[in-house]
């Protein structure tokens, strides 16, 4: 990769006061967009500007390849538990509100969209584009939120918790039924062992599954709901959302404090990193959303 | 023929010193069949990269000699690359790494693969102490050794009830870890009669490190005579059947004889004390079949953090701890009366997995 | 004892024995000293204000000496686990706890501290944290990391992150899980898991926030020209190791909140009574925990290319293969977690493929090490204590690298798994391999960040001290565990013959303690006693070493160094005046070339 170029300070310039300490940023300006003087907020250990704000990007870039990771780890254990118990996996997820999960879909697709339209209105030093924008994403944040907060609500209601707290009873009606909605899927009613599909291939690699928990007159006598290993889907189902939950919470707080620190005016086509920044995690959020979604409400 | 008693707690099995008859200064003797194929592996490299240690230290003594620096003044040589010493340094290696993974990828499959007509035996891990069944129900505790017939392939079938072990028989070179929920199996066939200590190697808590058992190859003749029945010795004494069973159910691990405080009370001078807030109130016959079947309703202050298993017991097996730790206390027997069924089979003909059901 | 020589270049303007620095260029604004409080702050209020100025400083090198002194601590701490652990197994305990010094529990406690405090408090980050901090920058030519503040919060959460675990050892004594958390044991366990498990998470966030930093100001910082390929082998193992830290440890971020949620909501994913999977949790902790050994040999593999480099005054050789097999193992690294659980009941299938890749994996590392020992070949090799490091790490980390193989073999792991085999092989490579890495470049930059020189004697002494402790302590334990000695044990009743090895084990543990202790009194010594260090007491040819003032000043460099040589081009230092010759590049401020050459130090 090319280093990028750059002229060897002048140290008349740039080192005028680099003998006392950091008292040196912010006090170059560059022109705007809009023809206006802007400070460019370089700091001393950059180079420039462009330098400063590529690396700033990059710096975002790896920290979503984290939040990918972190998602990672559960979108894997959500894809070994499906495969070692797939019927416990379709009925469980009939207990999900698709239609109010792809009303969240919409919402965060639409601020997304909004979030957008803000990094687009800074770049064309337009202050109220990017004001109006940001709040128009927290409303909408805000309403994912609430959205989720009924979904959760519903489901205590039932008895829906996670793992060994799990005890909705076996004929409770589905969401689906509940909200008049006719079911994607019918429900599946589980008669034979629950392990099988691992368990010939476990066996075969010398090295079986056992069922040592429960024995095979059990599960065939238990619903798919008397079972703890619904506990396990929507343990993941907890875990996945709420730690996504959290992520648009802290969203909401950041995108706040750009919308604070814009109203200020602190931003400006010359220099609007910040909003950048919190653009590319926002759409990282909506991204893994995309993702949960289907794989949680929908197959 | 004699018959086999069981192994005491306390004794020592197999080996006593470092150097015994084939043993080596890095392996055990070779007690399976199938030693002798990890072995070779082991030893080739072993002394493969013993040599190529070797190598590699010659040349740094002689780099280190040859060009030490003299003075501050000492200016290198000029040195080039050779295409032809890196590629052969990158070559060499990888045909070495690739014939040990052949070859222990071959000796893997070989030694882990059991025979067809290998007999199988359940072994039940449990903190801290092995148990094994039979096919016919007879249940053996890893202290008391585990009898198999000598040149017979055996097979365990090994699941957990708590948390993860592994088993180990370094002379048999076997080991895989023993998880709960699922059964995972190690293979072995011993060519000479003796007794094997087994060992767990996944860390399992408190007294990990006393979770042994015994493996006791035996001809064929006396295994036939000892599966039927397993241990049977008789009619015994309550307090020797206590004793035994504070061995063999491994309560040694937790409950001290001497006093001394473990991972549970001990069971010296604890008779007639008051135990306020459980249901007898005090140490009596009933308190201790209570705390043996549901040990957690009631724990013994000081020990509140503990956790133990349930065990079931028959009423003989039951009576005769009573008796123990009456005896231990210094308190006489009610009575002398032998004890009719004094050993530990149990008559449940259910799999292991069903005894080995964690209680949910 | 070391004197300084001067120089012997008839040009020279310096006065004997003076530091050779032109004028204009003396290391007046060290950053020691700079920034400092204002001269009329008098008392504890100046006391207070230079804990301030450090404590919040954003400077990489006043943070790379942050985390020096936290790693040292707890290093120490570690240290002292692992005596108390040797001390226990010195005797086969007798009736009534004879030759016994705790019981089990507390035996159980102390490993796992042991390994969790060596592990995530030391290990981790110390290379990377302290020498990574401190020198990246300098060595690809910028004032500072891209995200100093970041730095600066990642010295914070690391902290944050030790207070949690020492929050463990207040509650219940610290945790008795082994550190690799194995469920469902740390299911129920009494103690305190959650704590440690957060503490781990939290520290966590404090490698990959490291981690980011370093990549980004790899890539985006670097001086004109600075191209990758001048780059010092220690970034280039820097770089790959923060790529490591980047990739892997959310997944143990995730792994430990999931067993913190099993713990507090019962979750079930881990939990086989809920059908879960306790392998699922070995899986997703490997996944992390062998790329994070690699997060910890490979900073290791650049210092050691360093001491090569500088103490054979010649060019490390095959500098591209070494880079390159430095990034090879990264990304390989990924790929063989499944070599701790070829006994743990994953399906014989993948346990043959997770042996062949790590099988792959040997041998950019013994590239390395040829590479490492041929760069000595036709040099002028100075045996000065980080040398001797050097060189002690090569012959530890090839014996750990060949009992690898020995380990990564299927059939022979089957015998070998869990046993002192592996404890001892793990030590030679985290022990012999890194520790050693870290030592010998805390000397060999000691100098550079304190501007003191270390006592060569006592430096030697420490060197031999380890050496000889270290293979006493650590290579009789491969012999205890091809024997079938198990690891983690607390006492071994049935294997009272190996008392004798135990024995020698644990006296080779007490020399190798004190080796580590004259390495302490040794800096303790240097900061009161040292004598000033020269500019480039070792003839190094990195930026660190000819572009920046020992100590070097508050922004590193007075003007951006236009890089114009490699980075193990010695010659230049003997070029007298310095000059690349091309005449248009500003002349770099460097002490040491103006002066014509290394002032490398009298050892004798």
């Amino acid at each position: 990769m090319a280093t990028p170029t750059v002229t060897v300070d002048d140290p008349h310039v740039a080192e005028h006061g680099g003998a006392h300490g950091d008292g040196h940023h912010g006090a170059e300006l560059a022109k705007g967009y809009d023809g206006n003087m802007y400070p460019s907020r370089k700091q001393f250990f950059f180079h420039s500007s462009e330098q400063q704000f590529e690396a700033s990007k990059l710096g975002m870039w790896l920290f979503l390849a984290t939040e990918i990771l972190l998602f990672g780890g559960m979108f894997v254990a959500y894809g070994i538990f499906r495969a070692l118990y797939p019927e416990v996996w379709e009925a469980a997820s009939l207990q999900l509100d698709t239609l109010l999960g792809a009303a969240n879909t919409v919402v965060l697709l639409l601020s997304s969209l909004t979030m957008v339209w803000a990094i687009r209105g800074i770049q064309m030093d337009n202050r109220k584009v990017l004001i109006g924008n940001l709040l128009a994403t927290i409303f909408l944040a805000s309403a994912f939120l609430v959205v989720k907060y009924f979904e959760y609500e519903l489901k205590f209601h039932y008895g829906i918790f996670p793992g060994s707290n799990f005890e909705l009873a076996e004929d409770t009606q589905t969401v689906s039924e509940l909200s008049g909605v006719p079911a994607l899927e019918p429900i599946v009613v589980v008669e034979g062992h629950a392990g099988d599909a691992g368990h010939s291939e476990e066996a075969a690699a010398g090295d079986g599954y056992a069922e040592a928990a429960l024995s095979e007159e059990e599960i065939a006598k238990q619903e798919i709901f008397h079972e703890r290993r619904a506990g396990i889907f929507f343990a993941i189902y907890y875990m996945m959302t709420g730690i996504h939950a959290i992520h648009i919470l802290i969203g909401i707080v950041a995108i706040g404090i750009l919308a604070w620190k814009a109203w200020k005016g602190a931003y400006s086509s010359v220099w609007y990193t910040p909003v950048e920044n919190v653009g590319l995690y926002w759409h990282i959020v909506d991204i893994i959303w995309i993702f949960v979604f289907p794989l949680m409400y929908l197959i | 023929m004699q018959s086999i008693a069981p192994l005491a707690a306390d004794s020592t099995v197999g080996r006593s010193e470092f150097w015994v008859d084939g043993a080596s200064t890095w392996l055990p003797p070779q007690s399976s069949t199938t030693a002798h194929e990890i072995d070779a592996l082991f030893y080739f490299i072993l002394y493969s990269s013993t040599i190529l240690t070797l190598i590699v230290l010659a040349a740094m003594i002689y780099f280190i000699v040859k060009y030490r620096r003299k003075s501050h003044a000492d200016r290198p040589q000029e040195v080039h690359e050779s295409k032809w010493l890196e590629i052969s340094w990158i070559v060499v290696p990888t045909l070495l790494v690739m014939i040990v993974f052949f070859w222990g990828f071959r000796a893997y499959v070989s030694t882990t693969v059991p025979p067809a007509n290998a007999y199988e035996i359940d072994v039940v891990g449990k903190k801290w102490n092995w148990t094994f069944q039979y096919a016919n129900g007879v249940e053996i505790a890893g202290q008391e050794g585990l009898v198999v017939p000598v040149n017979t392939p055996i097979k365990l079938r090994m699941t957990s009830v708590d948390v993860l072990h592994s088993f180990f028989v370094p002379e048999f070179r076997i080991k895989h870890d023993v998880l709960p929920g699922r059964y995972s199996y190690v293979w072995f066939e011993a060519p000479e009669e003796g007794i094997y200590q087994v060992v767990c190697t996944e860390y399992c808590g408190t007294s990990h490190s006393d979770m042994g058992a015994r493996i006791r190859v035996v001809s064929q003749g006396e295994f036939n005579e000892f599966l039927p029945d397993g241990y049977s010795t008789g009619p015994m004494m309550p307090v020797a059947m206590g004793e035994r069973m504070h061995a063999a159910q491994g309560c040694n691990a937790c409950h001290s004889i001497d006093g001394s405080p473990g991972v549970g009370p001990t069971w010296q001078n604890i008779w007639g004390e008051p135990r306020p807030g459980s249901e007898q109130g005090v140490v009596n016959e009933e308190y201790v079949y209570e705390s043996i079947a549901n040990p957690n309703v009631y724990k013994t202050p000081g020990y509140e953090s503990g956790n133990m298993a349930p065990y079931e017991l028959d009423e003989d097996q039951l009576a005769g701890i009573a008796a123990y730790i009456r005896q231990l206390s210094g308190a006489m027997l009610p009575s002398d009366t032998l004890l009719a069924v004094p050993d530990i089979v149990t008559d449940t003909t259910a799999s292991a997995p069903d005894a080995a059901a964690p209680v949910e | 004892m070391a004197t300084l020589t001067q120089a012997p270049p008839p040009q020279t303007p310096a006065r004997a024995g003076a530091r050779a620095f032109p004028a204009g260029h003396e290391p007046v604004h060290n950053y020691l000293r700079e920034p400092r409080p204002a001269d009329d702050v008098r008392g504890i209020a100046r006391a207070f204000q230079w804990i301030k100025l450090w404590a919040l400083s954003v400077d990489h090198k006043r943070i790379g000496i942050m985390y020096l002194v936290a790693v040292s601590v707890f290093f120490a701490v570690g240290g002292i686990l692992a005596i108390l652990v040797r001390t226990e197994l010195f005797f086969v305990n007798g009736p009534d706890g004879a030759g016994s010094i705790m019981d089990a529990d507390t035996y159980n406690r102390v490993f796992t501290m042991h390994g969790l405090v060596m592990v995530f408090l030391f290990i981790i980050p110390s290379i990377p944290a302290t020498m990574g901090n401190f020198l990246l920058p300098i060595m690809v030519g910028a004032k500072d990391v891209a995200f100093p503040r970041l730095n600066l919060l990642s010295l914070y959460i690391y902290i944050a992150g030790a207070c949690l675990a020492l929050m463990a050892l207040v509650l219940t004594g610290g945790v008795d899980t082994g550190w690799t958390f194995y469920t469902p044991y740390s299911k129920e366990t009494g103690t305190a898991v959650i704590w440690m498990a957060m503490g781990a998470f939290v520290m966590g966030f404090s490698s990959i926030l490291t981690g980011l930093n370093f990549i980004v100001t790899i890539h985006k910082m670097r001086a004109p020209g600075m191209t990758w390929n001048r780059l010092p082998l220690f970034l280039w193992s820097i770089y790959a190791t923060s790529i490591v830290q980047v990739l892997a440890t959310p997944v143990i971020g995730i792994t430990l909140l999931l067993l913190v949620m099993e713990r507090t909501l019962g979750i079930g994913i881990f939990d086989p009574a809920l059908g879960g999977d306790p392998v699922l949790f070995q899986h997703f902790f490997w996944f992390y925990s062998h790329p994070a050994v690699y997060i910890m040999i490979l900073p290791a593999f650049g210092v050691i290319s360093e001491l090569m480099g500088t103490f054979s005054r010649q060019k490390v050789y095959g500098y591209r293969a070494v880079a390159l097999s430095s990034v090879a193992i990264a990304l390989l690294g990924f790929l063989v977690w499944g070599h701790h659980m070829f006994t743990s009941g994953q399906s014989p299938v993948s346990s043959i493929v997770f042996s062949l890749i790590t099988f792959l994996i040997g041998i950019p590392s013994g590239i390395k090490v040829f590479n490492w020992v041929w760069t000595m070949y036709k040099g002028s090799v100075w045996l000065t204590t980080p040398m001797l490091y050097a060189l002690t790490f090569l012959f530890l980390f090839t014996i750990g690298g060949v009992t690898g193989i020995m380990v990564g073999a299927l059939a022979a792991d089957i015998h070998l798994h869990d046993t002192y085999f592996v404890v001892a092989h793990f030590h030679y490579v985290m022990m012999g391999g890194t520790v050693m890495a870290f030592l010998g470049g805390i000397h060999f930059w000691w100098p550079k960040m304190t501007g003191k020189l270390y006592h060569e004697g006592m430096g030697k002494l420490s060197a031999l001290l380890i050496f000889v402790g270290f293979n006493l302590t650590f290579f009789i334990q491969f012999i205890m565990g091809s024997q079938g000695m198990p690891r983690r044990y607390y006492d071994y009743p049935d294997m009272e013959w190996l008392q004798p090895l135990h024995q020698v084990s644990t006296v080779g543990s007490y020399v190798l303690g004190l080796g580590l202790l004259v390495v302490l009194i040794n800096g303790i010594w240097s900061m009161f006693k040292g004598k000033p260090a020269p500019g480039n007491p070792w003839g190094g040819a990195t930026l660190d070493w000819t572009h920046t003032t020992t100590p070097p000043d508050h922004h590193n460099f007075h003007h951006t160094p236009l890089v114009t040589h490699g980075p193990y081009d010695y010659n230049v230092l003997f070029s007298g005046d310095g000059q690349s010759g091309d005449g248009q590049s500003t002349p770099a401020p460097v002490p040491s070339i103006t002066a014509g050459g290394p002032q490398e130090i009298d050892t004798k």
